[in-house]
């Protein structure tokens, strides 16, 4: 009895397996067809409204964590998967995944939704009266430099007789960069983008060491999906000891590979016309183009680091051959986010520079390297920050003749205050 | 019903044993950075391609900042984090029942399970064990980790203080949902360790299990930051960067721009 039992078991059970079978190909089928449908975050977030107007709200959650595993910046795809947090019991969840947000771009209507999920609840990434939803962002600093043999830094000097100057000096410092783009710039739709930076240092002790820096850019491009693109022009003004020193106009443009991946490749152009004041170089001797072509890469190391490295072309042509030169430069950065909002930051830059050779004149090469490391504090999650870092500024000139230069070495700290929005 | 399940399994096994596509259990929905499949039938490592069939007894192995969603045939997700290596070891799935069993361990590192709907239909069936844990599915969401980062997790959670703490098995589970809602009803897993079985059904309660012959400490509730440490294993954080600006390490007009005079323009 107890073997016909077993036999009537297996029947069944073999029974089961022929209809299994193609069900289960069926099965297979299905879960490659809803793989398929959340490739991407816009179809991802469809599929996931989907599920949810189905009741499956795990196989939401679930759909979301993929897209987001593909697509570490699709914003509204996380902005969803809050929501669904919030509907499936995990409000902690929900706020951690909203915290991730903070200082990027935050459509208002899908964050309303995830708020509205979650009782109302949620604190927005972004502070309320900051433009991050519009596609506006960019950071404000001040602060106060220390360098180390700062004469040296903009004054090229002799060894000669050991006359050489060395003095230490303070600067306060500042600075402001500024990007707005459309909203078709971020969605990858295309868009128009604009921006402008100041940078400035001025001497509190020590030898003088002012100078300020104003740019200004604007053109169209995109940022999303694997292709980014952009384009426009640039102008830039730099003003020395208080005095006009040079205006650079011209084009910028930029390739970006991988936009959504873990790595991006950067392809970088500028292409710029020197005009130089007339006081500092008669007869427009310098005045001529600078062109600069520069690759990078840049990639996550574990979950909150993230490293850029790059090498660059540069092409100088000059009114007076020997103001122009050819060189090229090596770059690396590194940061790396803790989940308290501070971050420590290093990097570096390794510059080489072959002056063109001319008659009458000593050839000259330069190697400079300027290397920084800070770590900011977080003061609050508004994107405040008190930034102490150290810097080092390197420049060596080999010149074929007697004047030759002194080679500049100098240390240096800064404390920064700084505001990223 | 439960004396007709043997058959049921059978069933299934044996389609597992006929052909190679029904050995399948689910496949690989979403891949980052670096993960290996080593197939049970054959010991070389591989590359994990997405879309590519996951078989049972297949071991999964990840590297760091490295995560695999595998979506099983039930729709069942089994997330393996970073520096992690797991095993599907059983699967059970009558698709014309909606009924289905899963059975995975977890040998190191982040995990997350998400049931499927038709392990309710199977019910005390779905089982991932740790070297020092068996954890019972009820229908579920929920997350851990085995090794020096569960150890890590649980210091800052205060529950690492006292007893043996072995960094390579400690193991550390906690219940992320979904909470008991109108449209979904509450999760809850049964978590075993050195005979001794605790519930999590609230969304966020946790245990911690030192090592083996350890006793579960818990339940407790995990902090944002222990839940934060436990994201980073397992998802992923958006980009700070926005081209250029933040991670610009041109910063230096000195170096950068040709900014410097020369000696006959300011002297020495």
């Amino acid at each position: 009895m107890t073997v016909n039992r077993s036999l009537l078991r297996a029947s069944i059970g073999l029974a089961a397996a022929s209809l299994a079978v193609p069900a289960l190909a069926q099965s297979e089928q299905d879960i490659a067809a809803l793989v398929a449908e959340s490739q991407t975050p816009v179809d991802a977030i469809a599929t996931a409204r989907q599920q949810t107007a189905a009741g499956d709200l795990t196989g939401a959650a679930a759909t979301l964590d993929r897209a987001l595993l593909e697509d570490p910046n699709a914003n509204d795809a996380r902005l969803l998967y809050a929501a669904t947090l919030c509907r499936l019991g995990d409000p902690q969840g929900a706020r951690i995944e909203i915290g991730k947000l903070a200082r990027q771009n935050v459509g208002q209507a899908m964050f309303d939704e995830a708020n509205q999920a979650c009782g109302g609840a949620l604190q927005h990434p972004n502070a309320p009266e900051t433009a991050s939803a519009s596609g506006i962002s960019g950071e404000v600093y001040v602060g106060l430099a220390y360098d180390h043999d700062a004469s040296g830094a903009l004054a090229l000097q002799t060894e000669f007789f050991n006359s050489t100057r060395r003095e230490d000096g303070f600067s306060l410092i500042g600075g402001a960069r500024l990007a707005a783009r459309s909203s078709g710039y971020a969605s990858g739709s295309g868009g128009f983008y604009g921006g402008f930076g100041v940078t400035s240092k001025h001497d509190i002790s020590g030898p003088q060491l002012d100078y300020d820096i104003g740019e200004l850019r604007a053109g169209f491009g995109r940022s999303g999906g694997s292709l980014g693109f952009s384009v426009g022009p640039v102008v830039r003004h730099i003003r020395l000891f208080n005095n006009p020193y040079v205006t650079e106009y011209g084009g910028q443009s930029e390739l970006l590979f991988g936009g959504a991946r873990p790595g991006h490749v950067r392809l970088r152009f500028e292409g710029v016309y020197q005009n130089y004041n007339d006081n500092n170089f008669p007869g427009n001797a310098a005045d001529g183009t600078r062109l600069d072509l520069a690759a990078s890469y840049e990639t996550r190391v574990g979950e909150r680091g993230f490293v850029t490295f790059g090498v660059a072309g540069e092409f100088k042509d000059a009114r007076v051959r020997n103001f122009g030169y050819r060189g090229g430069r090596a770059f690396a950065s590194y940061q790396l986010s803790f989940a308290n909002h501070d971050y420590l930051s290093l990097s570096g830059t390794v510059r080489y520079i072959d002056f063109r050779n001319a008659r009458f004149v000593d050839d000259r090469k330069d190697t400079r390297a300027y290397g920084r490391l800070a770590y900011a504090i977080a003061l609050g999650s508004s994107g405040l920050y008190f930034e102490p870092a150290l810097t080092y500024t390197y420049r060596k000139a080999k010149v074929d003749g007697f004047n030759k230069l002194r080679t500049y070495r100098s240390p240096g700290g800064e404390l920064r205050l700084l505001w990223k929005f | 019903m439960t004396r007709f399940l043997p058959s049921l399994a059978f069933a299934t096994l044996a389609i597992t044993g006929a052909a190679s596509a029904a050995t399948t259990v689910g496949i690989n929905a979403a891949i980052r950075n670096k993960v290996v499949v080593r197939a049970a039938s054959d010991p070389v490592a591989h590359p994990a391609i997405l879309k590519a069939r996951v078989g049972l007894g297949d071991q999964i192995q990840t590297a760091t900042a490295s995560v695999l969603q595998i979506l099983l045939l039930d729709r069942s997700n089994f997330t393996v984090g970073a520096n992690a290596r797991v095993t599907i070891d059983r699967f059970v799935y009558d698709p014309n029942r909606s009924a289905s069993a899963v059975g995975a361990s977890v040998a190191k590192g982040a995990f997350r399970f998400i049931s499927g709907r038709s392990i309710h239909n199977m019910p005390g069936q779905t089982a991932i064990t740790t070297p020092v844990a068996s954890i019972g599915v009820r229908g579920t969401i929920f997350e851990g980790a085995v090794g020096p980062e569960a150890v890590k997790i649980a210091a800052h959670e205060g529950a690492a203080a006292g007893g043996k703490i072995d960094p390579e098995t400690a193991t550390l589970i906690v219940l992320r949902g979904p909470g008991a809602t109108p449209t979904e009803p509450g999760g809850a897993i049964d978590v075993t360790a050195f005979g001794e079985t605790i519930a999590l059904d609230k969304p966020g309660m946790a245990l911690f299990i030192p090592g083996p012959g350890q006793k579960p400490i818990g339940p407790f509730n995990l902090s944002d930051p222990g839940l934060l440490a436990l994201h980073d294993l397992l998802r992923t954080t958006p980009d700070t960067h926005e081209g250029k600006g933040l991670l610009d390490p041109e910063g230096n007009p000195i170096v950068d721009k040709t900014l410097e005079v020369l000696p006959d323009l300011r002297g020495n």
